[in-house]
């Protein structure tokens, strides 16, 4: 058989349907290419295992034990290191913060996101650079959007001086220095940069609307609001759960920006988990410390995306 | 095996093989003889640069390659260095134990080089001498003395017709003053965290160890503690500066570098600042500016007052050097008088051992005086056992100033950092 016949055949028997095989033939030929498919996924999981998961084992390991992070010595400790988190009233202040900054970033970017989505979901002219211009801020890095909006925060700063250009000095503040007021400006930070994220997220979900059954709604007299519920939503139930679950473990993980523009603030105002696993296992020399509170973060985190992940999917949200 | 396995074995295993190259760091890199590596801070850059030429000059043929970064990057990245074994030849230490890269600290981790069979390791002053040595032996090298203290505009204050004070009613006269020209008696960068402690370390001196030297000990054998001192006191005028409207309006919302441009501008008459801060305001302010350091009253007798004063920049060798011997060469170099007093020059510091061939700055000859009288403190976080007292620190005092605290609270976290590490 010639090469080319050979190939042929092997083209043909791919592109034959399954139930023209035999079932044995079938369950082999599945198996095998179940076994091959594992094949190729080889180097990509040992990509991850020795990137990700054998340093974050290996690391996860001495928040057991009371190495400062730079001594040649450590002694196992148990359990002692969590214990400590649950009496070191700045863990407290660090975990409120954290959940406010995760709703409040989850709620407002999402919704910011999603207006932005449906407005330049529209056939105005300018659409393609608006989606452009609303997605750009999310592909600056985190610390340079900090530096940017910690030169625009300061008391004299750009912000103040517009909100006084308009005659509005009742509203301008020590953006960053007031520490009532610190954690929001951060919150806003973070929607300026991400909600464009999350539109995009919106708009490809968007774009899976049928035409043709909005045209119907409007024809049964269905207003902007109603159809947007009754239509759009339920089109866009995956979107939002991948955004709500993007936001959520974002929020909560939130450092670079909160570093950059307080450092966690004045005061302890807007320490979060992150800012405080970095200053005790970088700057107070407790580093297993550091760790076992990182390794709670990572289980509140999972916990709180899979519970999120659930209760959308029951509505609907993982189509 | 089938043919398709074995391709598909053999991809994994070089995945597998060169994924395992790059976990282990580039740690092989090369260290020939004649290069040195050094890592420090961004302040001591112009100070390298400087002595770095002259050492390069000196020995033909010999490479010194340094980096520089900001102090908390410093201090995370060096850590994780000496750790891991990648970390340069020299490395920049704080003197003392109050800081996670502090001369004690990296000592007894055992990653510093004894130095104690130096010559020049025996002839720092009895007030620095301590701080480079851990266990009775030396392991850094101090290069020059740093003060704290008000940096004066001298020109502002001419044109605004006032004088730095000498008492401290006469420091909230001049704030009442200055604020009465259109001008900020002290700028303070209090939203960069550090800054927050550089009040309390210029008013302690006079408050605390001027009278009772044995403060330190006493604290580290459980006599004292910060709540029932007159650290209190210090707290106490911290705040009664704040009301006396001392400070800009917002103190919390400004950091340092803007602290130091008010100063360069002339917006400001001063800041409480470190030394080098002269040399920073210098390169800010229009040529001619005269600047001078002075020490903060804190009491009503003028004689009483003193200045926080103590090694400066301070360098160790990393115990597992590629290149120890030429280290060791660039700290003989660093100590010589000619290498201490060009790096003080640059840095507008004074040399960590005094000498008369040091022509100082007009700006540090307060600073220079106190030392030789035995009218300076060091710094009180170089006698803390731990690091987590000076970051407490850092933290109530921002947290005085927007009033969520009070003095005793704060005072207390403060003890309770101390024990924590102790």
């Amino acid at each position: 058989m010639s090469s080319a016949q050979s190939q042929s055949l092997a083209v043909a028997e791919a592109a034959a349907p399954a139930s023209a095989l035999p079932r044995r033939a079938q369950k082999f030929s599945a198996r095998r290419i179940g076994a091959v498919s594992w094949w190729f996924v080889v180097p990509a999981l040992a990509f991850y295992f020795f990137v990700v998961l054998w340093p974050s084992i290996e690391g996860g390991a001495y928040a057991f034990t009371n190495w400062d992070g730079l001594s040649a010595t450590k002694d196992f400790v148990g359990l002692a290191q969590f214990q400590r988190i649950l009496t070191d009233p700045a863990g407290v202040g660090a975990v409120v913060h954290t959940l406010v900054i995760a709703v409040a970033i989850t709620l407002v970017q999402n919704l910011v996101g999603l207006l932005l989505a449906l407005g330049v979901h529209t056939k105005i002219k300018s659409r393609n650079i608006l989606r452009v211009a609303l997605f750009t801020p999310a592909v600056i890095t985190p610390v340079a959007t900090g530096y940017l909006w910690k030169y625009l925060m300061t008391p004299d700063g750009a912000i103040n001086q517009i909100l006084g250009f308009f005659g509005l000095t009742w509203l301008q503040h020590d953006w960053l220095g007031d520490s009532n007021i610190a954690l929001w400006s951060i919150v806003a930070t973070v929607v300026w940069q991400f909600a464009g994220y999350s539109m995009v997220i919106f708009l490809a979900g968007l774009q899976g609307v049928p035409e043709d059954v909005l045209e119907a709604s409007t024809l049964d007299g269905a207003g902007p609001f109603r159809r947007f519920w009754y239509v759009v939503r339920p089109e866009l139930a995956p979107a939002i759960t991948i955004n709500l679950m993007l936001s959520i473990i974002g929020g909560l993980k939130l450092f670079d920006q909160v570093w950059v523009m307080t450092s966690g603030g004045p005061g302890t105002s807007t320490d979060t988990m992150s800012t405080l696993i970095y200053k005790n296992a970088f700057q107070f020399g407790d580093f297993s410390y550091g760790i076992a509170m990182a390794l709670v973060l990572t289980v509140f985190v999972a916990i709180l995306s899979s519970a999120q992940y659930k209760l959308l999917g029951k509505q609907g949200g993982s189509k | 095996m089938h043919k398709k396995s074995l391709l598909a074995l053999s991809v994994a295993v070089a995945a597998a093989v060169s994924l395992s190259a790059c976990a282990g760091g580039s740690s092989s890199s090369s260290g020939d003889a004649k290069t040195l590596t050094l890592a420090a801070t961004t302040n001591e850059k112009p100070a390298l640069d400087a002595v770095v030429a002259k050492f390069k000059e000196q020995n033909p043929g010999v490479d010194v390659k340094y980096t520089t970064s900001a102090l908390d990057q410093y201090q995370t990245t060096t850590r994780t260095q000496l750790s891991s074994g990648t970390a340069p030849d020299v490395v920049f230490v704080w003197p003392g134990e109050g800081n996670p890269m502090a001369t004690q600290v990296v000592a007894k981790a055992g990653y510093l080089e004894d130095l104690s069979n130096q010559s020049w390791a025996n002839s720092f002053p009895s007030g620095i001498k301590p701080v480079t040595q851990y266990n009775g032996k030396t392991y850094s090298a101090a290069v020059t003395f740093s003060g704290i203290g008000a940096v004066y505009n001298m020109t502002a204050m001419n044109q605004a017709g006032l004088t730095p004070p000498t008492t401290w009613s006469g420091l909230l006269q001049f704030c009442s003053q200055a604020k009465a020209k259109g001008k900020t008696a002290f700028e303070l960068g209090a939203q960069t965290n550090w800054v927050t402690q550089l009040i309390p370390y210029s008013l302690t001196p006079t408050l605390v160890y001027g009278p009772n030297p044995s403060f330190p000990e006493d604290m580290s054998n459980g006599k004292a503690t910060f709540a029932n001192s007159k650290w209190s006191d210090a707290m106490n005028k911290y705040l009664q500066m704040q009301n006396a409207g001392c400070f800009q309006a917002n103190p919390l919302g400004t950091d340092y570098n803007a602290s130091l441009a008010a100063v360069a501008k002339g917006n400001a008459l001063s800041v409480i600042q470190v030394n080098s801060a002269v040399a920073a305001i210098s390169q800010q302010a229009t040529q001619g500016t005269q600047l001078n350091l002075l020490p903060v009253p804190a009491t009503d007798n003028a004689s009483d007052t003193r200045m926080a004063g103590a090694a400066g920049s301070t360098y160790g060798v990393n115990a597992h050097a590629k290149n120890k011997d030429l280290a060791i060469k660039f700290m003989n170099f660093l100590e010589s008088p000619d290498g201490m007093n060009l790096y003080a020059q640059t840095n507008k510091a004074l040399p960590a051992v005094p000498n008369d061939s040091f022509k100082v700055d007009p700006a540090l000859a307060t600073l220079q005086q106190d030392q030789k009288d035995g009218k300076t403190d060091a710094f009180m976080d170089q006698n803390w056992p731990n690091a987590r007292v000076q970051q407490t620190l850092f933290q109530v005092v921002q947290d005085l100033l927007a009033g969520k605290t009070d003095i005793s609270s704060a005072l207390k976290q403060m003890d309770s950092a101390y024990t924590q590490g102790s």
